[in-house]
């Protein structure tokens, strides 16, 4: 069949593959041996891994004082660690719900590797809320609403503390829920060219018998568009509800209403910049350059320069309120913040996330590998030192003079960040060495088509 | 239910897409496909009914709305009472967040939940493979052959439409043919004794069956055309664009199109969606070849030469 290559857009797998050339790319990773660059950087991940284990295992052993919080400054890396993972986990879902229902092709290759980067990043948010209850063993009741020995006495349902416990345990089992959903016609596929036994029964077993009958794929559409459908607003209100957790209360700086746009903005912005990290990588060590085109780097690269813009006009907004409001308390967080003891967090935010992405108004910049890696990195950074600005230079300086105090981070709290990129990588390394990072049934179906 | 199958292959999607339609139109009866991919289009040809899993989705929502207020009428205002911030013990708005939660987790899961016992799927299942690569690279077409012995002249008719393997028909059982209500067309060509006939001589078949299908459009199709060049405007008498200039348009679609009055470039440039569509259907072109070798853009380059 005849095709026509447009010079303005051009096609989104390159390099003239057949669905055949598809299934032999995608599935090369899981049938053969594991590649040196893969053992060396699992080991690595691996020892990430046990600093976690250490370190939580030091918190609990010990009490939660093994961490430099103070009576003024109660939140500090740990909730700033867990907004941080958080919002990393707004990309999947958002690449895979929101541009499905935009009909926007090009996340097809990229929308597996997103959403197994949303439920990792979950994850490892998940441990930090966990942990800084102190007491872990009898953290179940707090959060949940179980029947107890303290007196019947239940969860508090109007704390968005605990709105924040059913957003992002929803968010969690649905993501999973869509990630293998999408999965189990490539699993099909690997299963049905296994040569070996054990992944014979592997993929066989988590295949659920799945043939690609055309009943199957006609209910299955509808499943994957209804659950794009309900992912869209959760993804939104996932974010909204951890903004809820500073907004609702009545600490200057934290009493916003703009807060839950903007962190939505912010997520979806630090989420694109995390999938940028891992798939420029990716890409190019596992040779999927004809997957993952410069087209769809380029296309990401937009989506952070406008969310990184709108993340930037939400800071300014957030200022001119604050001297427009007349609140001395509120005017003096945000004068504290800029040039307090904090400044240097305040200045890397500012233009790590405001500055630096307005360089993508230039194409170079969008279509240049290296280039994008380096700009993702200073959006990760940009993005932690956003939420340790919000969280630490308003607790430190609040109403009384008399309880200002400052915070530096305990060795027990740095081992546990730096743990829990261990535990995201060990799992991304595993996904890329036993699933199908790309999505080989949708990406086959596009083949042929130039959008 | 215990049917006589046959089972042709194919590589490309839209030639299974075509096949199916051509294997229907004869009256013959398309069990299943099985494709590695989504064929878009593939559900409509077969006359597969639309899913009624959104109704199921609409009654898990409204299951997880009422357990999440249940949930925090009992505990906040029935079974321990308690002042917080001077609201009041029901505070509906402030129930919301967890009632919009639990209903998207009632959602997704009831909805997940329903699709895997619809589609007969569980974890460690035997797949019911009929052919191994039908999951990676090639697409199977199952066709009812139950009533017929001689297949051969269906053999050469699916060898047209570009199968590249036919494996022989043998007994099976298939568990839940839904028979669903096929479209006119279809139950108009199956009145008629064609469905037997059809297989033994090719030739009188496809006879049969254009004359057959010419028959049933007659008064639609001059209705069709004459919607279709309202909308795309009548050739001037003297143009007569040389319409294989288009990649796509070969010698007889040309004749085709001549013949339901299309004759200028101008004309197919100022096709839509819906207008593709009637020519599709008049023509009983491939769908989606039309917008997928772009002939609109193609035929306004041409235009300006």
């Amino acid at each position: 069949m005849h095709q026509i290559d447009s010079k303005i857009r051009p096609r989104l797998i390159q390099g003239d593959k057949s669905i055949t050339d598809v299934s032999n790319d995608i599935c090369r990773p899981i049938e053969n041996k594991a590649t040196a660059a893969w053992k060396l950087g699992f080991g690595i991940s691996l020892l990430f891994l046990a600093l976690l284990g250490g370190t939580l295992f030091w918190t609990t052993w010990t009490g939660i004082g093994v961490w430099h919080l103070n009576n003024t400054v109660m939140w500090g890396w740990d909730i700033t660690n867990f907004v941080f993972w958080v919002g990393i986990g707004h990309a999947g879902t958002l690449i895979s719900a929101i541009l499905l229902l935009f009909r926007q092709k090009w996340r097809m290759s990229i929308n597996r590797s997103a959403e197994a980067m949303t439920i990792f990043a979950v994850m490892c948010a998940a441990v930090f809320p966990l942990f800084h209850m102190g007491r872990i063993w009898v953290g179940m009741y707090w959060v949940l609403p179980l029947p107890n020995a303290f007196g019947s006495l239940w969860v508090n349902f109007n704390s968005p503390l605990l709105w924040d416990v059913f957003a992002i345990t929803t968010y969690f089992t649905v993501s999973l829920l869509f990630w293998y959903l999408g999965m189990i016609p490539d699993i099909a596929t690997v299963r049905d060219r296994a040569k070996t036994k054990s992944r014979k029964f592997w993929y066989g077993f988590f295949s659920m018998g799945w043939n690609g009958s055309a009943r199957s794929w006609h209910r299955y559409e509808i499943v994957s568009l209804i659950l794009a459908g309900i992912s869209t607003p959760l993804v939104l209100s996932v974010h909204t509800i951890v903004s809820m957790d500073f907004a609702t209360s009545v600490v200057p700086g934290w009493h916003t209403t703009i807060f839950p746009p903007y962190f939505v903005a912010g997520a979806i912005f630090s989420g694109f910049g995390m999938v940028l990290t891992l798939l420029v990588i990716a890409r190019k060590v596992m040779n999927y350059e004809d997957y993952i085109t410069i087209g769809h780097l380029e296309a990401m690269a937009k989506v952070v320069m406008l969310t990184g813009t709108l993340v930037g006009i939400a800071y300014l907004t957030e200022f001119f309120i604050a001297a427009y409001s007349g609140v001395v308390y509120e005017q003096y967080a945000f004068i504290n913040r800029a040039t307090g003891p904090y400044w240097w967090a305040y200045a890397t935010m500012m233009s790590c996330n405001l500055l630096a992405p307005q360089v993508f108004w230039f194409k170079w910049c969008r279509t240049t590998p290296w280039f994008l890696f380096m700009m993702s990195i200073i959006v990760n950074i940009g993005m932690w030192f956003e939420r340790f600005v919000i969280i630490v230079t308003s607790l430190h300086r609040e109403y009384l003079p008399s309880r200002w105090a400052m915070y530096v981070p305990s060795w027990v709290e740095v081992g546990i960040f730096l743990g829990t990129m261990g535990l995201f990588f060990t799992c991304f390394f595993l996904f890329a060495k036993f699933l199908p990072v790309i999505n080989m049934s949708e990406v086959k179906s596009i083949l042929k088509s130039r959008e | 239910m215990s049917l006589k199958v046959l089972y042709a292959i194919y590589e490309e999607g839209d030639d299974l897409l075509h096949a199916v339609e051509t294997v229907r139109g004869k009256g013959m009866d398309v069990v299943d496909c099985y494709t590695p991919y989504p064929v878009h289009g593939l559900d409509n040809v077969m006359g597969i009914k639309r899913s009624r899993l959104p109704i199921a989705a609409f009654c898990f929502a409204m299951l997880g709305l009422a357990s999440a207020i249940s949930l925090q009428y009992f505990t906040m205002g029935y079974d321990w009472p308690m002042i917080i911030g001077g609201k009041p013990y029901s505070g509906l708005p402030s129930w919301i967040p967890v009632c919009f939660e639990l209903s998207i987790l009632f959602t997704a899961y009831g909805m997940g939940i329903t699709f895997f016992i619809k589609s007969r799927m569980l974890h460690g299942m035997e797949a019911d493979i009929k052919d191994i690569r039908q999951t990676d690279n090639r697409l199977v077409m199952a066709i009812d052959v139950s009533d017929t012995d001689d297949t051969s002249g269906l053999e050469s008719l699916l060898k047209e439409t570009k199968a590249t393997e036919i494996k022989k028909p043998y007994q099976e059982t298939v568990e839940a043919v839904k028979t669903e209500t096929p479209k006119v067309p279809v139950e108009k060509v199956k009145a008629a004794p064609v469905k037997k006939a059809a297989p033994k001589t090719k030739a009188k078949s496809s006879s049969v069956a254009s004359k057959k299908s010419s028959e049933i459009t007659e008064e639609e199709k001059g209705e069709k055309i004459n919607l279709l060049l309202g909308k795309i405007g009548k050739a001037s008498g003297s143009v007569n664009d040389d319409l294989k200039l288009v990649k796509g348009i070969g010698p007889v679609f040309e004749r085709n199109l001549n013949s339901i009055g299309i004759r200028s470039f101008e004309q197919i440039s100022k096709m839509d969606s819906e207008t593709i569509k009637l020519v599709e259907e008049i023509t009983r072109y491939f769908p989606g070849k039309i917008e997928r070798e772009n002939w609109i853009e193609q035929a306004l380059e041409l235009m300006k030469k």
